[in-house]
């Protein structure tokens, strides 16, 4: 019965000694100092260069000092974020890793891609392609017919269509007289007789007014099925119709009653192509900027006599809105983070046109050259002296 | 009307007595009069016992002789002169500082061993010979100087108290009812003592007593305040005379005292070495930065409030916003960085900052209203002792320098545990993806940080000080029971988290 009132008394004087207590704060403070060293950057400061590479080839918008997120890949589609690097004015890159590694031995390839979706699509797995695929194809189905339909309508050519046509070509007018169109025309005029020049600016400007008008119809709505092809093509403004507008109008009646065959040589020409982006440029800041064509345009899309067109968008809408993030950028409720996509999605809200660095393995990068050839880069090492002292 | 204290021939002070007090009036603050022109002298070595009624006006008296800073506030009004060694006072405006005095519930630092309440006493005293340094150690044979106070006796912590006034080297020696609690074996060894004291020392005592028999015969002359007359007039020293005087007056009462017999004869050699005040202030800066900030309670406290901080922004942060975990990834750079700044600026200081008040206000009002209720600081006063330098300068400067050390404390521990959180929800990450978005803000270098920072010190040092303050204020206010320390606990509280958050508040709007 004694042992253990003798090992509480013992206890009781140890928990009074204020010895014990001052050993007690020393090795608390300790273990609290210890605690933010390991925690604070100033303490355990931030890894430096650990590797330096440079591309094979100059590549476009990398530019100086600006920080290109680096990744490892993990599995087949897996990424995590590793470190961190930026091309300095010498053009190489220099990779500061977390884990303080030159290269890891797993994965000694680091591969060079655009931070934008396409990165996500080539590093998604087949079977998520092709969900997506499917997914994007029964959409783009459904929203050319109902945007057709919608176009077709009754409502939309009593109500709308006036408008906007109206409001097309007030900002032909203006984009016609702007300083570059003016340039561009004068350019074609260059390389043409001067006897065009009446016929020019006599025939060809209503002739360009009439085809123009529909053309850009035609191009909104090719544009708008392209943007949703964005993951297997890439989105490009269609300007087929623009040019077909141009062309067409190069060798309207009324042109030719004033020109020769020369005229349809003339339609080929650079000169020629570059006035008609010009235009399409001029036109599409005019209406942007104009207030009655955005305000129409909104009403038009909130115009509930459309909803019945729109409707059989909605449930391939919504699948696709569902598959996108979860195919891509793997976003599920329970699902560990994921920086590359994150870093790419803010990086396409901002506008801005960046790169990112992922070491993987050489047959994770064949597998994405042989989805996109161009897209990987491989970037190779360069040995710190030839870098000019990089650490 | 006027009271002149009769002075008998036989006993009348030889030569030049050391202490001359000449038409003392005392008004009390209602305007009754306590002692009306009353004079007498006291010579060296002699004893005089001051006797009278409960309330008559004693201690009064007493503390009046001994200079204490309470004396002469609070509407008394004094009139009179008084020559001691040489000097003249007037009474009406000179803090005389001539007595050193026993206080009647002994007023013992109770945070210092009764070696310390000697040693403190010495080195802020005119340097004392080496018989008067053995004089006050020989009244402690039974009490070592490593002995704290709170395991001291009622009599050994009277000796102590005589003990400590003796070195504090003042021309008169004034004791407040030194034998109250003491049986009558104790109480006739105390008056024994203070009588060779007197004589070995060739100082005058003035004893104030309600239990006269035992200190009567080493009395040399009693002086009896009467109520009725105002007068402070001399009675033959015979207990049945005061009897019969004080019969008319008021009663009194006693209870008795166990003595401890320890024995650490010999234990005292050496143990009173000479310190200077940087010593003194350093012995209580340390008991109160151990207390107010190193403790192994407040560091594991502020370390939890600080961790409790750093897991509840992170789990809270991100698993708990509008969008669910769908945006979890989107949203966690920006996320880490917003909660980094929050963590770093505003909650942890915040947190901190009512942590350690409101903890340290109650320590303080609890100290310092303890000190106030057992006469702790009118004894620093007597003995010349620095209060204000000492107890509230340390108070104030730990709180100040404390609430830095705490908040980089709590920091450590916010930061260690929204990186383990962070861990937990996003395993498998590294943890610089956390350092560099987490501190992003800090590690940008721009001047906004330092001043971010600065404002960070200027708050937590700011609501420290003021806080810490606002409790030696309430703490310092007059106590006259344990349930007014209560109180002053529970305000102090309220006054310095209030304090905080006012200041948190009012210096985020500046910065922010």
């Amino acid at each position: 019965m004694d042992g253990p009132l003798v090992t509480l008394s013992a206890l009781n004087r140890l928990a009074r000694s204020r010895a014990l207590a001052y050993g007690a704060s020393a090795a608390l403070l300790v273990a609290f100092g210890a605690a933010g060293a390991s925690v604070f950057p100033f303490a355990t400061g931030m890894p430096e260069n650990t590797g330096v590479y440079r591309p094979p080839q100059p590549v476009t918008g990398l530019l100086p000092d600006k920080g290109i997120p680096v990744y490892d890949l993990l599995g087949e589609v897996r990424t995590r974020r590793s470190g961190i690097a930026s091309m300095d004015e010498g053009g190489y890159i220099r990779v500061a890793r977390y884990d303080r590694t030159e290269t890891p031995a797993d994965r000694p390839e680091p591969v060079l891609l655009a931070a934008n979706v396409r990165t996500l699509w080539v590093l998604a797995t087949d079977a998520d392609r092709a969900e997506l695929r499917e997914t994007a194809a029964e959409f783009v189905a459904a929203a050319r017919v109902a945007i057709e339909g919608a176009l077709a309508s009754p409502v939309f050519a009593r109500e709308y269509k006036p408008v906007l046509e109206d409001s097309v070509a007030r900002a032909f007018s203006e984009a016609w007289n702007a300083p570059a169109t003016r340039d561009a025309a004068a350019a074609v005029l260059r390389i043409g007789q001067p006897m065009f020049r009446g016929v020019v600016a006599d025939d060809l400007r209503p002739a360009l007014l009439e085809r123009l008008t529909p053309a850009i119809w035609e191009a909104a709505r090719g544009s708008a099925a392209n943007l949703l092809e964005v993951f297997s093509r890439g989105f490009t403004l269609d300007l087929v119709p623009l040019e077909e507008a141009v062309a067409g109008a190069l060798a309207d009646e009324r042109v030719r009653k004033g020109a020769t065959d020369a005229v349809a040589a003339l339609a080929a020409t650079p000169q020629a192509r570059h006035l008609a982006e010009v235009m399409a440029t001029e036109l599409v800041h005019r209406l942007r900027t104009d207030d009655l064509f955005t305000t129409t345009l909104g009403n038009l899309f909130g115009d509930s006599r459309f909803s019945a067109y729109l409707a059989p968008v909605g449930p391939p809408a919504l699948q696709l809105a569902r598959a996108a993030p979860r195919t891509l950028a793997r976003l599920e409720e329970k699902a560990d983070l994921n920086s590359l996509a994150a870093d790419i999605f803010k990086s396409q809200a901002r506008g801005l046109s960046g790169y990112v660095i992922i070491y993987m393995t050489p047959e994770q990068r064949d597998r994405i050259a042989a989805i996109d050839p161009l897209a990987p880069v491989t970037l190779g090492t360069v040995t710190p002296a030839a870098a000019g002292g990089a650490s | 009307m006027s009271a002149v204290a009769a002075v008998d021939a036989p006993s009348a002070p030889p030569v030049e007595p050391t202490l001359s007090i000449r038409n003392l009036t005392i008004t009390a603050p209602g305007g009754a009069v306590l002692v009306e022109d009353a004079s007498f002298d006291i010579g060296p070595g002699e004893i005089v016992l001051l006797v009278g009624p409960s309330g008559s006006g004693k201690t009064t008296i007493i503390n009046l002789l001994s200079g204490l800073p309470d004396a002469l506030s609070g509407g008394w009004k004094v009139t009179g002169t008084m020559r001691c060694e040489g000097r003249d006072f007037d009474l009406a405006s000179d803090r005389s500082e001539i007595g050193g005095l026993v206080f009647q519930q002994n007023a013992l630092f109770d945070d210092l061993s009764t070696g310390e309440n000697l040693r403190i006493a010495a080195d802020h005293a005119p340097p004392q010979d080496t018989e008067m340094r053995d004089c006050a150690v020989s009244l402690l044979p039974d009490v070592g100087p490593d002995k704290l106070v709170s395991s001291c006796s009622g009599g050994q912590r009277q000796r102590v108290a005589i003990a400590r006034t003796l070195l504090a080297n003042r021309p008169v020696l004034f004791l407040d009812e030194p034998n109250s609690g003491l049986d009558i074996r104790s109480s006739r060894a105390l008056a024994s003592m203070v009588r060779d004291i007197c004589r070995r020392m060739g100082k005058p005592a003035v004893i104030v007593a309600h239990h006269v028999e035992d200190l009567l015969p080493m009395a040399d002359r009693v002086l009896l305040l009467d109520t009725r007359t105002r007068e402070l007039r001399a009675v033959a020293p015979d207990a049945d005379v005061i009897q019969r005087e004080m019969m008319g007056l008021a009663p009194g009462a006693a209870r008795s005292v166990a003595e401890g017999d320890e024995e650490p004869d010999g234990a005292w050699a050496g143990r009173l070495p000479r310190a200077g005040r940087l010593h003194w202030f350093a012995r209580y800066f340390g008991e109160y930065f151990w207390v107010l900030c190193a403790s192994p309670l407040m560091l594991m406290y502020v370390a939890l409030g600080g961790a409790i901080v750093g897991f509840v922004e992170i789990w809270f942060g991100f698993n708990y916003h509008s969008f669910g975990g769908y945006l979890k990834s989107l949203l966690h750079d920006e996320t880490l960085v917003g909660l980094g700044f929050i963590q770093v600026t505003v909650a942890v200081p915040l947190i901190t900052s009512i942590l350690v008040v409101a903890r340290n206000n109650a320590i303080i009002a609890a100290d310092l209203g303890n000190r106030v209720l057992s006469s702790q600081f009118r004894a620093m006063h007597n003995l010349r002792v620095p209060s204000n330098v000492y107890l509230i300068g340390s108070v104030l400067l730990n709180m100040v320098l404390g609430s830095v050390v705490l908040m980089a404390v709590a920091m450590a521990t916010a930061g260690w545990a929204s990186l383990q959180t962070w861990h937990l929800l996003f395993p498998g990450q590294a943890s610089e993806l956390w350092r560099e978005n987490f501190f992003r803000t800090f590690l940008s270098g721009e001047a906004q940080v330092y001043r971010d920072l600065m404002y960070v010190l200027i708050k937590t040092v700011l609501s420290a000080g003021f806080a810490g303050l606002a409790g030696v204020l309430i703490g310092l206010r007059k106590k006259t029971s344990v349930v007014a320390i209560n109180y002053a606990v529970a305000e102090s509280i309220v006054a310095g988290v209030s304090i905080t958050l006012f200041i948190h508040a009012a210096v985020g709007i500046a910065q922010f």
